[in-house]
Order: C-alpha cells, then sequence, then structure tokens
C-alpha cells in the first residue's frame, strides 16, 4: 500500500516542467530576449531555475555548490545566447552549461568527498532497509562513466526525449541509446556487487 | 531487477528540494547584469586602446615623414648659394673686437682680412 502510495507520488512529481500553454515557447522567448525584452529573460530563468538546480544538486550533492552551479550556467546560457544556432533548442543548451558545470565542480573535488547531507535529507524518506537499497542506487549512479551518467539524468529525471538527450549530450540518438543502455546494465551490476559485499 | 524496476528506483532517487526561487533568480539576473557590464567595460578598453594606439601611430608616421621630407631637403637638393662679394664687409656694432672674430668663419676673417688689407 504504502510503495503503491509513494509511486504514485513520484509518478506526478515528475511530470516534466509544463508550461502553460499560454506562456510563449522557448524560441520566442529568446527572441524576444534577444530585442532586449527583460521580462521574456525572466520567464526563461522561471522556467528553467528548478530543473537546472534539480539536476546540478544530483551531480554536486549539495545545495551550495547546486544554487551556484545553477547560477552560472544560467548566466553563460543568457551571455552567449548569440551562439546558439536554433533559439529552439534552447532548454538543450541550458542543460548542457548545467551538466558541464556540475561535473567540473565533481571533478576539481577531492576524491574523498562525499555527498554532503543536503542530498541525503532530500531524499525521500523511505523505511531503513528500503533507503540503504536507495543509498547503494545512489551511490551506483555516482560511479557511472560521465556520459552514461548525464544520459540516465536527462531521461530518468527530466524525462527528455532521447533524441534531446543526444542534442545535450552532444552524441547522436542512437548512441543516447546505447549508452542509456549500458548504464541500466552498469548500475545493476554495481548494486549486485554491493549487495554480495 | 528488471529495467522498469530499475528506472522506478532511480526515479524515487530524484531529490526536488524546493529552494528560494526568487532570489536565485534575482541572482542570475544581478549574475548576467555584471557580465554585460564586464563586457562593455572590456570593449571600451580595447577600442580605447585601439584610438591609443592610432594616435601614437599616426604620430609616429608623421615624424617619419618630416624626417623624410628633411632628409631629402638636405641631402637630395643641392643648395646653391650665391658668393657674397668680396668687399662687403660686416659691421659689428656690439660687440668687442674679440669677440668678433670668435663669431667669425675662417674663410669670412680672410675676407675681411683682405678688404682690410686693400682699404689699408
Amino acid at each position: 500500500m504504502r510503495s503503491r502510495v509513494l509511486r504514485s507520488v513520484t509518478a506526478t512529481a515528475h511530470k516534466p516542467m509544463a508550461h502553460d500553454d499560454s506562456e510563449p515557447d522557448d524560441q520566442a522567448l529568446v527572441a524576444r530576449f534577444q530585442s532586449g525584452d527583460r521580462a521574456a529573460f525572466d520567464l526563461l530563468v522561471r522556467r528553467y531555475q528548478r530543473p537546472i538546480y534539480w539536476l546540478a544538486l544530483r551531480y554536486v550533492g549539495n545545495d551550495a555548490d547546486a544554487k551556484d552551479v545553477a547560477q552560472r550556467a544560467l548566466v553563460q546560457a543568457f551571455v552567449k545566447v548569440g551562439q546558439l544556432r536554433d533559439a529552439a533548442s534552447f532548454r538543450s543548451w541550458v542543460y548542457r552549461m548545467a551538466a558541464n558545470l556540475s561535473l567540473n565542480v565533481v571533478r576539481d573535488r577531492k576524491p574523498s568527498a562525499e555527498l554532503a547531507d543536503d542530498m541525503a535529507t532530500a531524499l525521500t524518506r523511505e523505511p531503513l532497509v528500503e533507503e540503504e537499497a536507495q543509498r547503494r542506487l545512489r551511490a551506483a549512479v555516482a560511479k557511472l562513466p560521465p556520459q552514461q551518467r548525464l544520459v540516465v539524468e536527462l531521461r530518468i529525471y527530466e524525462e527528455l526525449p532521447f533524441a534531446e538527450v543526444a542534442e545535450v549530450a552532444e552524441c547522436s540518438e542512437d548512441s543516447a541509446k546505447v549508452n542509456f543502455h549500458h548504464a541500466l546494465k552498469r548500475l545493476r551490476l554495481l548494486m549486485n556487487e554491493e549487495n554480495d559485499k | 531487477m528488471t529495467d522498469d524496476e530499475l528506472q522506478d528506483r532511480l526515479r524515487r532517487l530524484a531529490a526536488r528540494p524546493d529552494a528560494d526561487w526568487d532570489a536565485m533568480a534575482a541572482a542570475v539576473r544581478d549574475g548576467y547584469d555584471r557580465e554585460v557590464r564586464n563586457r562593455d567595460s572590456a570593449r571600451r578598453r580595447g577600442s580605447r586602446r585601439r584610438r591609443w594606439g592610432a594616435s601614437i601611430g599616426g604620430g609616429m608616421l608623421a615624424a617619419a615623414a618630416a624626417l623624410a621630407l628633411w632628409l631629402h631637403g638636405h641631402h637630395g637638393a643641392r643648395v646653391v648659394v650665391a658668393p657674397e662679394p668680396v668687399e662687403t664687409f660686416h659691421v659689428f656694432e656690439d660687440l668687442e673686437p674679440g669677440e668678433m672674430l670668435e663669431e667669425l668663419s675662417p674663410a669670412e676673417i680672410d675676407r675681411v682680412a683682405k678688404a682690410f688689407n686693400k682699404g689699408a
């Protein structure tokens, strides 16, 4: 019963960030921003700050670094928006900035650094056994190679279609699918290894 | 564990804590404004540097042109100096006799001496 309740909660929580139909799409907002409309800038920030922050938080594991990454990614995205070939790809563009910045933070960190408490407390409150399994899974995700992890992050948490995942990860759609498949296989393997210990 | 079960577990890992979104949006706005200001001032510095460079370059060109003209005037063209008539002699009103001689070149002293001897 409990798991059913949890499942239904998470199912609604992971719906993609749908915006109102009355709101203009990214392409229109980017065009308006480029012609000097600050309201368009604010709308885009409001639209993407949450998913960008959550993506960064899953990578860097603490609130302070995640906020910093989210802010820098958004600022960079707007400063360099002139380099964006297709304004409709703004979402992929921002996600790519955030993923790259997050990876830099993780790379620059000392190898011994563990996920901070911010991430642990932010996770679902589940019974101990379940919590332990989730902890192992989280540790396994952190061990994935960067490209596989990025694909999992974008596909599972942001629910992006593979075409867009490929755009963010700068690979072909087929390669994104293969990476996703390998990532799941590897996660299962890592989970089993942990179980055997 | 099937793929679906694993994906379901992964989804449950998704932490979506709330944050102060207004503060974050304001920080993004400030960060963007700062970046734009920095970029503009860097551009202005660049154009100032270019202006300085252009004026220094222009000055050097002008100096080089003046030097070229001067060299051309002194070495390229022969200056024909009309010889002074031998009988002409200088009158030095404000100078002492010794100073007079100091002021004259050897050729002029010669001329003065000749004119003096003639008169004598």
